[in-house]
């Protein structure tokens, strides 16, 4: 009874900590889109926010990312009843809708590369780049840490401070989402209106 | 929160908030707004849509955790209202002293 107390307190400390860090990198977020949004008018002569989204594909990778947050969380679902190869299935659904939204992006990145906006091309791009790419790092990291979580289900009994591992896996992943959110919404849709 | 029903219902909140979102981005004239109007409804739906999110599935809201997680989050909201929002503040009035 008393150990089982105790090591809940510790899961939930686990939590709180990564809790922690995920609120740091908000701020991070916040300080790249304070940025954006200062700095989104100065095109210096080159192509604006009009000219170059494209946004059918911005909502397809909307759509993707919003998808996987939820085949994440069904995944999460699953490692809770303790249902090893549905939780297995589900992270791997997620995993290859997080690779296709990371190939969208990419390759959305090199049509504007190909286009003579680069980064270097003015303040409004540095800025985009500079916020979007981070986001793209993030899920790219995601990534491999859900592989490294999926071997961990596979290989190892699905005890309590290995599904807070998970867990914390997937609330990582959620996170990302909800700063997509605000990226979709504040770069893609308020930057678009006000270019 | 280890039911089924909210993460499904957190899905299909957010696809609808999303798909509403992008129609009133690409045609605002549709939905009779202006560009200022128009960008207060989509920042209005992104609040809504990362609520949903929060509630749905960022789920280290449960009894023992609360208290703190919830504290440390409200915190890091003041600190990044109070970080955008002065940047853009600041930087408006540089901008229109400059000209």
């Amino acid at each position: 009874m008393l150990k089982n107390e105790l090591e809940d307190e510790i899961v939930d400390t686990k939590v709180f900590g990564f809790w922690v860090y995920l609120m740091t990198d908000l701020v991070i977020f916040a300080a790249l889109f304070a940025c954006f949004i200062v700095l989104h008018k100065n095109t210096f002569g080159g192509p604006s926010a009009k000219e170059l989204f494209h946004f059918p594909t911005v909502l397809t990778e909307t759509i993707i990312l919003l998808t996987s947050s939820f085949t994440c969380s069904l995944g999460m679902f699953a490692v809770y009843r303790q249902l090893k190869s549905w939780a297995i299935m589900w992270f791997i659904a997620t995993f290859l809708l997080g690779v296709s939204f990371l190939y969208f992006e990419l390759s959305e990145f090199a049509d504007l590369v190909a286009k003579g906006a680069s980064w270097q091309r003015s303040a409004f791009l540095s800025s985009f780049f500079t916020l979007v790419g981070t986001h793209g790092l993030h899920i790219f990291i995601g990534l491999l840490w859900m592989i490294v979580m999926m071997f961990r289900i596979a290989l190892r009994p699905l005890v309590e401070h290995s599904v807070s591992r998970i867990f914390r896996m997937a609330l990582f992943w959620h996170f990302l989402d909800f700063v997509w959110i605000f990226i979709f919404s504040v770069v893609y849709g308020i930057g678009y209106l006000y270019a | 929160m280890h039911e089924l029903s909210p993460r499904i219902i957190g899905f299909i909140f957010s696809l609808l908030l999303t798909i509403l979102a992008y129609f009133i981005i690409i045609q605002p004239d549709f939905f009779y707004m202006n560009n200022k109007t128009a960008a207060i409804v989509i920042f209005v739906l992104a609040i809504i849509q990362s609520i949903v999110q929060l509630v749905f599935f960022i789920t280290v809201w449960k009894e023992k955790g609360t208290l703190w997680n919830l504290g440390i989050f409200i915190s890091t909201v003041s600190i990044i209202f109070i970080v955008v929002f002065f940047s853009i503040w600041i930087m408006n009035h540089l901008n229109y002293n400059m000209h």
